[in-house]
This record gives C-alpha cells, structure tokens and sequence, in this order.
C-alpha cells in the first residue's frame, strides 16, 4: 500500500521537473545579439577567422535549439542548449573584440599614413622652392606645384575617409598620394643633381 | 511480481537482448557520434568562410552552410534520442557531404577570385600604360590647370588600384583602374583632338608617300637625304635610299602640332632642302643646317588658313628653321628646330650638303607615342571601356 503511494508522488515530480524545462530565451538572446554586434563591428574584414568560429558555434546552437523544439514538449532538456548559447556568445564576443582590435589598428595605419601625406606635402614643396628654374623647367614647375596643389586637395577626403571609419579606403589613399609627392620630390632632386653635373 | 524460474527466465532473456543490443550497437558503430567527421567539415567550411568564397562564391557558400546545418541538426536529433535508439550514420554522411560543399565553394571561390584578380590586373596595366602615354603626351602638351586635376586624380586613381591590389581588394581596385582611365580622357580630350591626326588615315598615307619619295629619290640619285619622325623623335640619314644612321632628335615643345606661325613652337612638316650649312660661331646652337622653311607649300597652306581666320592677318609665318646641336636633353624644348646632340650634329654635318633634301613628319602611323595612345582609346572605345 505504501508503495503505490510513493510511485505516483515521485511520477509526479519528475514530471513537472521535465515539464517545467523552459527554453533559456535571454541566453539565446544574448548569444544572437553577441553575433550581430560582432557582425556591426566588420569582423567579417578585420577578424574572419575569429567571426567564422563564432558561426560555427551559433549553428551548432541552432541546431540544439531546433532539436529540442521538435521533441515532445516533456521530454525537452535545455541544458546543452545554454552551454553552446554560452560558448556561442564567447566565440562572437572574441571576434567583436579581435575586430575592434583590428580596426584600431587599420585606424592607427591610416592615421600615420595621412599624418606621412601631410608631412610629404611639406617636403615636396620645400623641394619645389629649392627646384632650379632654368630652360624648359618653368611649365614642369608650375605642374608639379598644381599637383602637390591638388594631393593637399585630396587630404580632405582622407580626413573624411578616417572620420566615416573608412580606414582601407583612408590607407589606400593616402599611400597613393605619397607615391604621387616622392615621385615629385625624387623629380626635384634629379634636376638639382643634373644641374649640379652640367656645372662641373 | 513475478518470482521463481520464470522471473529468472524473463530476466535471462531481457540481460540478453541488452547484450545483443550492445554487441549491435558496438559493431555497427550508430550510436558513436563521428566527432572527426563534425570537426573535419567545420574546418572545411571555416576555412571557405575566411577566404574569397563569402565575396565569390557566395551562392556555394550558402549552399555548403544549408549542408552544414542540416548536418549539424541530424546530429542534435540524434544525441537527443535514447541511447539505443541512436543512429549517427547518416550524420556522417551528411558532414561528408556538406564538407564536400565547402571545398568546392573554397575551390570556385578562389577560381573566380583568380579571375577577377587577372582582370584586375590587366585593368590597372592597361591604366598604367595609358597614363604612360598620357605622361607623353603631357611631356609635349602645356595642360591648362583644370585638365591637369583630372591627370592628378587619374594618377593617384591608378595608384589607389595598385594598393586596392595589394590588399586583395580585386573588385574595388579594377573600378578604379577604369576610373583612372575615364579620367585621363578627361584631362587628354584636347591633345588626344590634336593628336588624331596621327591616326588619320589619309595624314598618314601622305607622311607614308614622302617618305617613300625621299627614299626613292636617294636611291635614283645616289644623294643622301634627311628624314625626321617628329613623334618617333628621330632624324634619319638616308643614303641611297636606305637609312644609313638614326639620331635621337628634339622637337618644337608644341610636338603635337604642324607650325602654321611664328611663336607657336611647333616644328614644321613638309619637303624642304637644306639652304646653309652654319658652323661653329655662326649658329647660336653649335652647328647647324638651316632649312628653306618657309617653301612655297607652307605658303599657301598659311594664307589659306588666314583666309579662314584660323590665323590673325597681323600673323608671320615664321622662319629660320634648323636643324643644330645642343640636343640631348631628353624633352622637346625647341622653338621648332630640330635638335640633335653636338656629337650627332658632327657627323651629319659631315655628311650633307647645301641643296640635301629633308623630309619631316609627323610620323608613319605605327609604334609613335601619339599613335599608340590613340590606338589604345579606339580600342577601349569599341570595347565599350569607360
């Protein structure tokens, strides 16, 4: 008789304990919002690989999430389900934070990089005052001096490029219109060094 | 409940069919989840996702993560399932299969990648060689400021390419090498108008017809003769018909242009004679060969443009054309001479005469830097290039 008594009670209890068995929805939450801020912080160009383990651990927790939902609604466990949402919130919060790394550094590069133009437009014309102005040189003058005009121009758009968080596009710039001044400063220098030989 | 043989029968066979279970379980291997499998086409997929699949193979891409999905859902299924009613072998095939489409996504990704890189690449060379000509052209053209920012922006264009490059940026950086190239057109427009004639083909068949002639004529005659190819900037000494000696010449700076006045630094184009030999002291530039410009044709040819208008009526003709020393400069900076080193000028001074007919062109339609650039804009234009 005490038997038969005890067995529903304990039926009982370990029903309303699988039953009970909700879905962790904030740490689901969680790990997706993880995901999208690693997404909106450009992993997939300053942290690929790190983004690409952080997929991986948001399907398999998909995976786990669908599993469990196809099961009977009493026998459904979300244990694992918290332990992958868990890790899969890790691996995005690496990669949001490799990205922010990254691009820091992209921004530091491109900061130098701009700071380097700047510093070449100076030097270019210091070379362009120092440029000798004989026969021939005056046109090659005035369109070397239109050019270095123009790259002083073109810092605007860098300076925008860094400030829109365009780092590539600042960096790629910037190291165009440095090629563009050395060659005019590399120009200046060889007539200096040809006028220097025709004098001996 | 159940005691005596009976029960222990029953038990007998329930510990039985669990052996048998197990004993199944074990050789068939079901219920072992293939972990290297799992892990083997995660990486496979990783490693499509790093590289240039997301950007060139997307539609792959997407096609090997459904299979890695679907997989990865076979396998939560089947690790949510009783132990003994687990069957892993079909997961194995489905990561098998999803790996398989991650490779190959890798595969037409870096195809396609390769691809684009060569067209890339091709893009910025063919920018880099119509900048070169255009640097040419410049050379010989004074760019009024406004064109000379569209020559800037085409250039820093061509070196954002080449960086665009060098960072993988394949599709950014051929957009750019177009660009450049619509830029260039841009700052060009007025001297490519005056170089067209270099590619006109009736110009160039009457540069061809004198420069048959004077071969023709030194071949009858047995007199040397002088050939000038303004775009090719070279003088050729031609004797008995064949050229005889190539000298690297300069030019009027106004090198696209036929002279047609006084002051427009341009050298003339025409069949002229030598009418004097100056030598040292009697020539501001070393030795020289003065030429009978202006003949009877240039002439005509400047009063039938004054008649147009396309000169001033108070307008001279010009004259004292040469050819004389102090070349070798490397750029086209006469004021429509033609200059040779002082050691070239040497030589050909020894060997013409007063009345040695000089023959100068603009050039014959191939391999001249006006030319080529031209060639190079047709061509872009029936490719439909920007």
């Amino acid at each position: 008789m005490k038997r038969i008594s005890v067995l529903p009670v304990l039926a009982g209890v370990a029903l309303l304990s699988v039953a009970c068995a909700k879905e962790p929805t904030d740490t689901l939450n969680t790990a997706k919002s993880a995901l999208a801020a690693a997404k909106t912080a450009e992993a997939a160009d300053y942290a690929p690989a790190a983004l690409a383990a952080a997929e991986t651990a948001a399907a398999a927790l998909d995976a786990e999430v669908k599993a469990q939902a196809e099961k009977f609604a009493l026998t459904r466990s979300y244990t694992k389900t918290a332990e992958l949402a868990t890790a899969a919130k890790a691996a995005a919060d690496t990669a949001a934070a490799e990205a922010v790394t990254g691009k820091e550094q992209m921004k530091t590069e491109a900061t130098t990089l701009v700071a380097g133009v700047r510093s070449a437009v100076d030097a270019a014309k210091a070379a362009l005052a120092k440029a000798p102005k004989g026969k021939g040189s005056a046109v090659d003058l005035e369109a070397m001096k239109s050019d270095v005009t123009g790259v002083e121009t073109a810092l605007a758009d860098m300076d925008a490029a860094i400030a829109a968080g365009k780092y590539k596009d600042a960096k790629v710039k910037a190291e165009a219109a440095k090629a563009t001044l050395d060659k005019i400063v590399a120009d200046v220098q060889a007539a200096i060094d040809a006028k220097k030989g025709a004098k001996k | 409940m159940l005691r005596g043989p009976r029960a222990r029968a029953l038990a007998g066979v329930c510990l039985l069919a669990v052996l048998v279970l197990a004993i199944e379980m074990r050789t068939s291997g079901r219920a072992r989840p293939p972990a290297g499998a799992r892990e083997s086409a995660v990486a496979a997929f990783e490693a499509a996702s790093r590289g240039p699949a997301p950007r060139w193979a997307p539609e792959a891409l997407r096609a090997a993560d459904g299979a890695r999905r679907d997989a990865l859902l076979e396998w939560s299924r089947q690790e949510n399932r009783l132990l003994p009613l687990r069957d892993f072998r079909p997961v194995a095939g489905q990561l098998a299969g999803a790996e398989a489409l991650a490779r190959e996504a890798e595969r037409v990704g870096e195809e396609l990648r390769a691809d684009g890189r060569a067209a890339a690449e091709q893009a910025v060379r063919e920018a880099r060689a119509v900048e070169a000509h255009a640097e040419a052209l410049v050379a010989v053209t004074a760019l009024p400021r406004s064109e000379r920012v569209h020559l800037l922006r085409a250039r820093l264009l061509v070196r954002e390419a080449e960086a665009l490059l060098r960072e993988e940026e394949i599709e950014a950086a051929r957009v750019r090498a177009d660009l450049s190239r619509s830029e260039l057109r841009e700052a060009l427009g007025p001297a490519l108008e005056a170089a067209e004639r270099y590619t006109s083909r009736e110009q160039v068949a009457t540069w061809r017809r004198w420069i048959d002639e004077t071969r023709a004529r030194s071949r009858a005659t047995g007199e040397a003769a002088i050939l000038v190819l303004k775009e090719k900037n070279v003088l050729v000494l031609v004797s008995r018909g064949v050229a005889a000696r190539t000298y690297d010449a300069e030019i009027g700076s106004n090198a696209l242009g036929v002279k047609q006045r006084q002051g427009d630094r341009a050298t003339p184009e025409g069949r002229y004679r030598i009418a004097a030999k100056r030598d040292h002291g009697r020539s501001r530039y070393y030795r020289a060969l003065l030429l009978d410009y202006p003949n009877a044709a240039d002439r005509e040819r400047f009063a039938a443009a004054q008649r147009r208008g396309e000169i001033p009526r108070e307008a001279s003709i010009g004259g004292l054309i040469e050819i004389h020393g102090e070349g070798g400069r490397g750029q086209n900076w006469t004021e429509g001479c033609v200059a040779l080193s002082n050691s070239d000028i040497d030589d050909l001074y020894r060997r013409v005469d007063v009345g040695t007919r000089v023959t100068i062109v603009g050039g014959d339609g191939r391999d001249g830097a006006f030319s080529d650039l031209l060639a190079q804009v047709d061509g872009d234009r029936e490719n439909g290039r920007p």
